[in-house]
């Protein structure tokens, strides 16, 4: 019955777009009814998937507070520009002229304001992409890009793999588990030639999501001279621009090059919406010298408009460097490195205390890190890491898994450490619950395990046997502290 | 998925390759079209035809892909005369002899009160909730502000459900969204036209979905009583005409109150329309952005959301039937029978209560032990109060609202779905993240929502006086100058034949006469950006401020008035002293 009204009401496209959302944002609907509340509801759900910066509440709340932001004009309340309030183009060029360190000024006509970064990748990709045209995309890559590039610009993304498994075994503090090279590009473009596709364009996200790492300069224009050899878009994603919290890292932005390889298919994307942690203000930012491209986007400022009350405020934020200079990024920096520091220091305790690898990366930048939690699961497969994910759900706790971010192996889990300090703790400790309990459930599979075995096998009980002595003689506190 | 973008092939009866100039005029929202001079000589449209958004373009932009290049060209084309506006617009101090925008459908009559509003100290809350991802239907509260605004503002007989409704950034999101989710690629919509024409762009953007005209006619035939009359009769022929060139029609667009007609469908028609929806199975989205600004009480408009349940006969006759229901023996435990047909949240369709039928006669003779006539009789009965429902196919019926005009606030960008469909609910919101608004204007929204005191002491007789004063004003102007037009009582706009004043009628005259408008530095929308059959007719919006209107009406009638004493003269430009 049920069925059958689906399919009555809905599109096959509808349909798949449901289902498909359904099963992506489950958790998330999940937490939206029961949000953790450190009064009202300490039972709720805590959500470390959410890429959303928390710890800055307080500042922007008092900032968007402030009586300056409390404008109303005719021209905020009809209909705008179609690229954004010319007000606010203005304020972005001059924002990211200041923050990407551009050689030149950076010009207003270039600025397509739309009602966020998704919406801006989906209606690039509508322009640049025919229905069954490709990007080449490093993973993991933004959930929202993905949806996006299926449903609306009916594209698709062909996963770059990063992972190589002989440094995932012997990592050490210099090797990268997840680095993006010219060789994988070269690589995975062919691979998709061969295969007939029409590959269009490169997405690049810098600072770069999987691992919080800051491309080099150099590596950057390697990337674009990739591209231009191969007369590839490059979209660079730039949403976490001003959340590198090490100081000693430089982000070097792409509008920061002093010339471009091929600046007519360049085009950065970038909000403040993460940096200043105000994803519920819905806001995104194109820039482009590509004029072609400025206009072709001009139709879709109606479909993914943004309130001329909210443009208005952004301009305002935007305008106030004395406040963001000397406030707001000082503040941000040191918290988000505290929290880091905090999970980091979390994730160390537990892999002492329960003796296994967490294969956790993040350098300077950003709100979460990934974690590889292969070594909890028996065997490593997707549907063991969904388990996990769902341990972790149980626990009130939720993350992003790596299968919903392409990842091609299993284990990997995304946890945002953006969050106030008492959630986050709060959240870390059901997360040591939560991996307890998954050790345990390990140990008690790998005896059962090797009870089953036959008895003539001797190489899995005794790999079992092994691993689980040396884990017990681990959970044993006091042999810890005397150690 | 997406068809791709070639030209087809077309019928020589319909008028295809309008719908191109017709969005290039739409992508400003209403009033800003442009005819593209490329589109003359065509031939005039027959009942019906299905707009082809693909059919006229040529561009070359390297760096695009294939649609990028046609929805480019939407643009540009539009672009036109939208720079010549914005380049040259009128301010009472700073530029006199600028062009007056009497072409976007704006309501400029109440800005001081909602700016007072709108900066009243209640709006300026900012909780870290409102600046986090929401939920994407729209935050709770906000919804539920909406359900029961719409409840009291569309009178529906019963409180409409927070679950209900989605919240998106514009009419347009809810248009796009709608298409995507309700259509394949490349199927069609029916439309009656002239319509406002910048659906067109919505639905083919992203979705890539048509629409199909149901070409109306100023001239009152037959049994119609009134110009561009739409029939169940002329939707009918269209559906035919469309299917018979293999054009998948899912869904009709009903636009109530309409633009750019300025009337209202009465709900006996509206029921009609939605008669022939449930027949054909077609899902119905009706866009009712200009509910509150019908200013003719007598109008009688009503909300689809409005439409009355039962009559007093059918509930007496329900009532009855309870009644006589839980005393036969068997008869309570066997009210799941009755149920589907009587409970007021039914949403079985009146298809499906004939179907259930038989069932309900046999299983009502069995357990009542009634003789089969009088089984029949219930069973009659049932049937005549099925046909009685409140909408015939309330799972096929879709209900967008907005803001941006019966509050006059087009640039905050607020929109919403009513709908019971669950799965198309659903649907829809799964695209919200990319139709988001931000959490602070949702909470403002709620907030005026809320604020029925306002509304009904303060903003509605006020702007209804207003526009009522504005449109008296414009209609008398034109009947000085002896121009016939429509005007229903609702909406801002008068959609005025201008038909005498085109030296032929072709598309080519209407657009020279639209530059003459513009040349003279008035902006009007030409009857082909909404898809008019015969070239010649005009919108005029009048929701503007009372100067501005004096003006442009000047300007009007000075073109009207040269133009009809040198016809054939080239059209003279304006000196832009003589404004001052």
């Amino acid at each position: 019955m049920r069925a059958s009204v689906l399919s009555n009401s809905l599109s096959r496209r509808g349909v798949h777009i449901s289902t498909l959302y359904k099963s992506k944002f489950k958790s998330y609907e999940i937490y939206h009814r029961d949000k953790y509340h450190k009064v009202l509801n300490t039972s709720g759900f805590l959500n470390l998937s959410i890429s959303e910066n928390r710890l800055c509440t307080d500042l922007i709340t008092e900032r968007l507070c402030q009586s300056d932001m409390n404008y109303i004009e005719d021209v905020i309340l009809q209909y705008p520009n179609s690229t954004g309030h010319p007000f606010l183009q203005a304020a972005v060029a001059q924002f990211l002229t200041c923050y990407c360190r551009a050689p030149h000024c950076l010009s207003v006509k270039n600025v397509v304001i739309l009602n966020g970064c998704c919406a801006v990748f989906s209606a690039l990709a509508t322009v640049l992409c025919d229905p069954g045209d490709c990007f080449l995309v490093p993973v993991p890559f933004h959930y929202g890009f993905m949806f996006g590039s299926k449903f609306f610009a009916y594209i698709e993304l062909i996963p770059v793999y990063l992972e190589k498994q002989t440094v995932l075994q012997f990592i050490n503090a210099d090797t990268q588990p997840l680095e993006l090279n010219v060789r994988k590009l070269e690589q995975a473009l062919h691979e998709a030639r061969t295969r007939r596709k029409k590959v269009k364009g490169l997405l690049l996200t810098n600072p770069e999501k999987p691992t919080g790492d800051i491309y080099p300069k150099e590596l950057l224009k390697e990337y674009l001279e990739f591209a231009k050899r191969h007369e590839l878009h490059v979209v660079v994603d730039e949403i976490y621009m001003l959340s590198v919290f090490d100081e000693s890292a430089r982000f070097h932005s792409v509008l920061s090059l002093e010339s471009l390889p091929d600046p007519n298919k360049t085009h950065v994307i970038w909000s403040p919406t993460k940096d200043f942690g105000i994803s519920g203000l819905c806001f995104g930012v194109l820039y482009t010298q590509n004029e072609d491209v400025v206009s072709a986007m001009s139709p879709f400022g109606y479909l993914h408009s943004v309130s001329g009350i909210t443009q208005y405020k952004l301009c305002r934020l935007l305008q106030d460097r004395d406040w963001i200079n000397k406030v707001y990024l000082p503040t941000n920096r040191s918290r988000l490195w505290d929290a880091h520091a905090y999970v980091t220091e979390q994730l160390r305790q537990l892999e002492q205390q329960y003796n296994f690898k967490i294969i956790f990366h993040n350098r300077c930048s950003g709100l979460y890190m990934w974690i590889n939690l292969k070594k909890l699961l028996e065997p490593c497969t997707f549907k063991e890491e969904l388990l996990l994910h769902r341990r972790f759900r149980n626990h009130k706790l939720i993350l992003c898994r790596g299968r919903s971010y392409m990842f091609k192996k299993p284990g990997w889990f995304r946890l945002t450490f953006a969050e106030n300090p008492p959630q986050l703790k709060e959240a870390m400790h059901r997360f040591g619950k939560a991996i307890e309990e998954q050790k345990q459930h390990w140990i008690e599979k790998m005896l059962k395990d090797a009870i089953e075995a036959e008895p003539g096998d001797p190489t899995v009980p005794r790999r079992a046997w092994d691993q689980m002595s040396t884990s017990t003689e681990k959970v044993d506190p006091a042999r810890n502290s005397a150690s | 998925m997406y068809t791709p973008l070639q030209k087809e092939s077309r019928a020589p009866a319909t008028c295809f390759g309008s719908a191109t100039t017709q969005d290039v005029g739409s992508s400003h929202q209403d009033g800003l079209e442009r005819e593209c001079p490329r589109n003359t000589d065509r031939k005039l449209p027959g009942l019906y035809g299905v707009g082809d958004p693909t059919a006229m373009f040529s561009s070359d932009s390297s760096c695009l892909s294939s649609r990028g290049k046609v929805i480019k060209w939407f643009w540009d084309s539009a672009e036109e005369g939208y720079r010549t506006y914005h380049m040259d617009q009128y301010d009472e101090d700073k530029n006199p002899s600028g062009i007056i925008n009497l072409g976007t459908s704006e309501n400029k009559l109440c800005f001081d009160l909602l700016s007072r509003r709108l900066s009243q100290s209640d709006m300026l809350r900012v909780e870290p909730s409102l600046l986090q991802y929401p939920d994407w239907r729209g935050h709770p509260f906000l919804r539920e502000e909406v359900a029961k605004f719409l409840s009291y503002y569309c009178k529906s007989p019963a409180p409409l459900k927070p679950e209900n409704v989605v919240v998106l950034n514009g009419g347009a999101s809810v248009f796009s969204a709608l298409a995507t989710v309700l259509c394949e690629a490349g199927e069609a919509f029916l439309i009656p036209t002239p319509y406002y024409g910048a659906i067109t762009q919505h639905v083919y953007l992203y979705g890539n979905v048509r629409l199909a005209f149901v070409y109306l006619d100023s001239e009152v035939t037959g049994l119609d009583t009134r110009p561009f009359q739409l029939t169940v009769e002329k939707l009918e022929l269209a559906l035919q005409g469309a299917k018979s060139e293999g054009v998948k029609v899912k869904g009709l667009i009903l636009i109530n109150p309409q633009n750019p007609l300025g009337n209202v469908y009465s709900p006996r028609e509206l029921q009609e329309f939605l008669g022939f929806a449930a027949r054909h199975k077609l899902h119905v989205i009706v866009d009712e952005v200009y509910m509150l600004s019908v200013f003719e009480e007598s109008l009688g408009y009503r909300s689809v959301l409005g439409l009355k349940r039962w009559s007093l006969g059918t509930e007496l006759v329900i009532e009855a039937l309870w009644k006589s229901w839980d005393q036969i023996p068997g008869g309570v435990c066997r009210s799941d029978l009755l149920h589907p047909v009587l409970s007021a949240d039914s949403v079985l369709q009146p298809h499906g209560a004939l179907e259930a039928l038989p069932e309900t006669l046999r299983i009502t003779a069995h357990v009542a032990d009634w003789t089969w006539p009088g089984a029949a009789v219930c069973c009659f009965l049932l049937l005549w109060i099925s046909g009685h429902k409140r909408l015939p196919d309330p799972q096929r019926t879709h209900v967008m609202w907005a803001t941006s005009k019966d509050f006059g606030m087009s640039g905050l960008r607020f929109g919403t779905l009513y709908t019971e469909n669950r799965d198309v609910a659903t649907a829809v919101a799964s695209l919200c993240r990319y139709h988001g608004l931000s959490g602070l204007l949702q909470f403002q929204m709620a907030q005026l929502l809320r604020d029925r005191d306002w509304i009904n002491q303060v903003y509605l007789p006020e702007n209804h006086s207003r526009l009522k004063a504005a449109h008296t004003y414009v209609s008398g102007e034109l009947r000085a100058l002896g121009v016939p037009f429509l005007s229903g009582g609702a909406g801002f706009f008068l959609w005025v034949d201008l038909r005498k004043y085109l030296r032929q009628g072709t598309w080519e005259e209407e657009m020279v006469l639209w530059r003459r408008f513009l040349d003279s530095k008035v902006l009007l929308s030409f009857g082909k950006a909404f898809e008019c059959k015969e070239p010649g007719w005009f919108r005029v919006i009048f929701a503007d401020k009372a100067h501005r209107l004096r003006l442009g009406m000047q300007r009007l009638r000075r073109v009207l008035e040269g133009k009809s004493q040198e016809a054939e003269d080239i059209p003279p430009h304006q000196d832009p002293g003589e404004q001052h």
